[in-house]
């Protein structure tokens, strides 16, 4: 296992497009790192430079301390498993799981032994002798995963590899892939769209948008403290409820709606006209004296209800517990625990700290 | 569960009895009975000469001189292939073919196997110059008397280089087809990149990606131009005959031969003299049945790939 040490890495493609801009990261043996992001963000092409099947057009990369930012995918010691698996439909899955090693000309007794027990780590005994095609797509990416294992690479990479499967078994999936990681410490570099997979297995969050990282952090801290609206808004599901309005006479006049805000709030606005307030679904309640809110629809998760509503003229989704009926057109009132909201910069975006 | 099978029940009840005819319209029926009628008589007209050149090669003399041979063997014999199979350049000639076919394949399957995932591949220097280079030799040649000139010099070439035997030059010139590479890449290009990628991160080089991952997951569309290229080397007659002696000659430049010289009733094949129990005619289709019989055994047994391979060469998921 190993630590990679990415600096300032750059990918600007031969069409002039910019993919990746100023990647810096340290990461350390045995971390799960997850890149999260929309599609087009540069998270995958950041993994595709790790893995050398990128060129890097600026920056350097190392591995355990060496520098491989000019080295070939073979040299660099890395195992990647794909969206679509990428496995060979002519070989067997022991062929498929032993062909690197017969590329590197390892002994067959070793190559033999460690193919059987990926195997058996990956409940794919029964079917080393079945060609891809009879597998369902579970036990594909169980096999792309197996390939990587028997290495024993320094750094496993993983584009996207739940993709293509159903909600269940990604379900699944990912919590086998969580359990790969407890058993082998293994250094994973994990790229998802899915906020949900980054949650849960990641160490360490890479939130990424328009080829720049906009924050890295531990899943507690992408979600609780964002460093700006993007990353409040990617990462939480609904995501966060945004109001901008600006200060006056010591409150947030939100399209009319004055929000009373404290000392510390307006101190941290000093300077600042526009400002958004940020607010997590899950994170209003009930309160006679707090505002008005219209109601335009439940939803209802069986768990939860999802209320979607207008506040202060503004759109906004809130998540209670259990299962509530509304009417459309129904009024309520809100209240907000000004410590568990957001406040950003409207020009910026950038949240607003002390 | 009980309602389910109601359903299946009602279902059943309403099916239509008969799928075929009773659900089309006129015209469709009309149109299906000429299509099958076509189509079996466009079959006939195609098999009837390979079951005539068997019943005629097996037939009597006397009978085949009669007119008697339509479908079946009339008299039959054996002694037309007795004759042929004892005449040594028969052999020799079939030999040649052989080694032209064989090695030709190879050749020729070396070349575009090479040619065609070099030409796949988006970060070959010029792969846009190339690619047109190569189809820009399908529409236009560079007719008959260059061909003849450069084979010429493909064989002097050869000759001095230490290989003597004429047969190499047919294998050499005529080893580079620009269609079969256009089907091989095409096949190679249906190939996922990932692929490519996942056997480059697994420590593979550019030839073991070509040869142990493309080949082998393309193995429908190269037996298919295996195919197509061996049959037109075992079938190859034009160039030979031009380029080659009659010792280097292939068979069907010995059959044609032969067929010219019982056409033409002189020397051994005079009817006044003629007095075997099959007429000269027999002897030349019982060649014609023993230059296909390798075909016939081969093609069983790549039939399954042809089908897939056309398909998987020309389409692209």
């Amino acid at each position: 296992m190993a630590t990679v040490s990415l600096q300032h890495l750059q990918k600007i493609y031969d069409t002039g497009n910019l993919a990746v801009e100023d990647f810096n990261m340290e990461i350390q043996d045995g971390e799960f790192i997850v890149l999260v992001g929309p599609s087009g963000c540069g998270k995958s092409t950041t993994l595709r430079m790790i893995a050398g099947l990128e060129g890097i057009t600026k920056g350097k990369m190392l591995i355990d301390g060496n520098d491989v930012t000019e080295k070939a995918s073979k040299d660099r010691d890395i195992a990647m498993v794909f969206q679509n698996y990428a496995l060979y439909g002519n070989m067997t899955v022991y062929q498929n799981m032993a062909f690197s090693l017969i590329l590197r000309k390892e002994n067959p007794e070793v190559i033999h032994n460690k193919v059987i027990a990926a195997a058996k780590m990956l409940r794919l005994y029964e079917q080393l002798n079945k060609k891809p095609s009879a597998l369902s797509g579970g036990q594909r990416q169980r096999v792309a995963m197996g390939r990587s294992i028997v290495r024993n690479p320094k750094v496993f990479l993983f584009d996207e590899p739940l993709s293509n499967l159903d909600a269940q078994l990604r379900s699944s999936m990912r919590r086998e892939i969580k359990i790969l990681h407890n058993k082998l410490k293994a250094t994973m570099i994990y790229v998802t769209h899915d906020q949900t997979e980054a949650l849960t297995l990641a160490d360490r969050i890479v939130v990424m948008s328009m080829g720049r990282v906009q924050q890295i952090g531990t899943p507690y801290e992408i979600y609780n403290n964002p460093n700006n609206m993007f990353v409040a808004s990617f990462i939480g599901n609904p995501p966060t409820n945004f109001f901008t309005g600006k200060i006056q006479d010591g409150c947030l006049n939100i399209n009319g709606t004055m929000i009373k805000l404290r000392k510390k709030e307006l101190d941290l606005c000093n300077g600042v006209e526009e400002i958004t307030l940020g607010i997590r679904p899950e994170r209003v309640f009930a309160d006679e004296n707090g505002y008005p809110v219209k109601v335009e629809l439940v939803e209802h998760l069986g768990q939860f209800s999802l209320i979607h509503c207008v506040m202060a003229k503004t759109k906004c989704v809130f998540k209670v517990k259990g299962w509530i009926d509304l009417a459309e057109g129904s009024e309520f009132k809100v209240g907000l625990d000004l410590d568990k909201c957001f406040l950003f910069d409207n020009e910026t975006g950038q949240r607003l700290r002390g | 569960m009980q309602n389910t099978n109601a359903q299946v029940q009602v279902a059943k009840r309403y099916r239509p009895k008969h799928d075929g005819f009773k659900r089309m319209e006129t015209s469709e029926i009309v149109f299906k009975i000429f299509s099958y009628f076509f189509l079996t008589l466009f079959a006939l007209i195609c098999l009837y000469p390979f079951i005539y050149s068997i019943a005629a090669a097996f037939s009597g003399r006397l009978e085949f001189n009669a007119g008697d041979v339509i479908l079946f063997p009339v008299n039959p014999q054996i002694d037309a292939f007795v004759s042929i199979i004892q005449q040594p350049q028969f052999w020799n000639s079939y030999c040649n073919t052989l080694f032209i076919t064989l090695y030709g394949t190879i050749y020729c399957m070396l070349i575009g196997i090479l040619g065609g995932y070099a030409l796949s591949k988006k970060r070959l220097f010029g792969h846009k110059f190339f690619n047109f280079m190569l189809v820009f030799t399908m529409w236009f040649t560079a007719g008959m008397i260059p061909m003849y000139l450069n084979y010429q010099a493909t064989g002097s070439l050869m000759n001095s280089i230490g290989i003597g035997d004429d047969k190499w030059m047919i294998v050499v010139a005529m080893g580079m087809s620009a269609y079969n590479i256009i089907l091989l890449r095409n096949a190679f290009e249906g190939v996922s990149p990932e692929i490519e990628e996942a056997a480059k991160v697994d420590g593979a080089n550019e030839f073991q990606i070509c040869s142990r991952v493309y080949v082998p997951m393309s193995k429908a569309t190269i037996a298919t131009v295996a195919l197509f290229f061996g049959i037109s080397r075992w079938n190859g007659y034009f160039w030979a005959k031009q380029m080659l002696s009659i010792t280097d000659a292939p068979l069907q430049v010995y059959i044609q031969d032969e067929l010219e010289t019982i056409n033409s009733g002189e020397g051994k094949y005079d009817l006044s003299t003629w007095n075997e129990v099959y007429a000269p005619q027999s002897l030349m289709y019982s060649m014609i049945i023993c230059a296909i019989i390798p075909i016939l055994l081969v093609y069983p047994f790549i039939q399954k790939y042809f089908a897939a391979g056309v398909n998987l060469g020309g389409v692209k998921e």
